[in-house]
């Protein structure tokens, strides 16, 4: 493992380490490259398709449409997890963990307290839309704050 | 937890990548544990203690017996 490689632009050569740990890097952002790709062409489907209703949460879509997407959705979340999984580290398992667990805390705290305001009548009715977003929102956050601390 | 590592590696003269790829895990991950930001576990641990050929009580101080490292 003593080989060395050259740094396009700068003198001192990778050793065969340090393009271990690229070649991890570039993997980790291929693999979370290929997720985003699928994400976007079901995003573009549903955006071609639905452009005009998009926001309507009332308005039904094909449901051929919503079952090929909902299966997109599992095999991504499947496979992209399992393989990103072997990617990571202990302590990149250990901030993502903590970074769920954040999410979880935010759901189980933030839907009751809208319900109890809705049933008093000061907020409307809770949607779920909304608490999926905040609840993705919080463990971006975690894990951006576990990560970069 | 305070540890040694960044002095057990500087001796050595390897980069956080070199041990990372040693034991393992990513550049970050030795910089989260020789920062204290992440507490090995312990076949991590035992990974690094065969590594330097030293206890996991040599590289590691847990402030139990009040010994303090230099860092």
């Amino acid at each position: 493992m003593m080989a060395q490689i050259s740094r396009p632009g700068v003198s001192e050569p990778l050793s065969d380490f340090e393009r271990l740990e690229r070649g991890r890097r570039q993997r980790k952002f291929a693999i979370v490259g290929a997720l985003a790709l699928a994400g976007g062409v079901g995003g573009g489907i549903v955006g071609a398709q639905q452009s005009d209703r998009l926001f309507d949460l009332a308005h039904p879509w094909p449901p051929l449409l919503c079952l090929a997407l909902a299966a997109l959705l599992l095999l991504a979340a499947a496979i992209g997890g399992l393989v990103l999984r072997r990617q990571a580290d202990e302590v990149e398992r250990l901030a993502k963990l903590k970074a769920a667990h954040a999410g979880a805390s935010v759901y189980l705290v933030v839907y009751p307290i809208w319900f109890l305001l809705w049933k008093g009548g000061f907020l409307p009715e809770p949607m779920h839309v909304l608490l999926y977003a905040i609840v993705v929102v919080a463990i971006l956050l975690a894990s951006l704050f576990y990560r970069f601390r | 937890m305070k540890n040694r590592l960044r002095i057990l590696r500087a001796e050595r003269g390897w980069s956080q990548a070199e041990l990372g790829g040693r034991i393992g895990v990513s550049r970050q991950a030795v910089n989260a544990i020789e920062t204290g930001k992440h507490d090995p576990s312990l076949p991590l641990a035992f990974k690094l203690s065969r590594l330097f050929g030293m206890g996991i009580e040599e590289i590691f101080d847990d402030g139990a017996d009040q010994q303090t490292w230099r860092v």
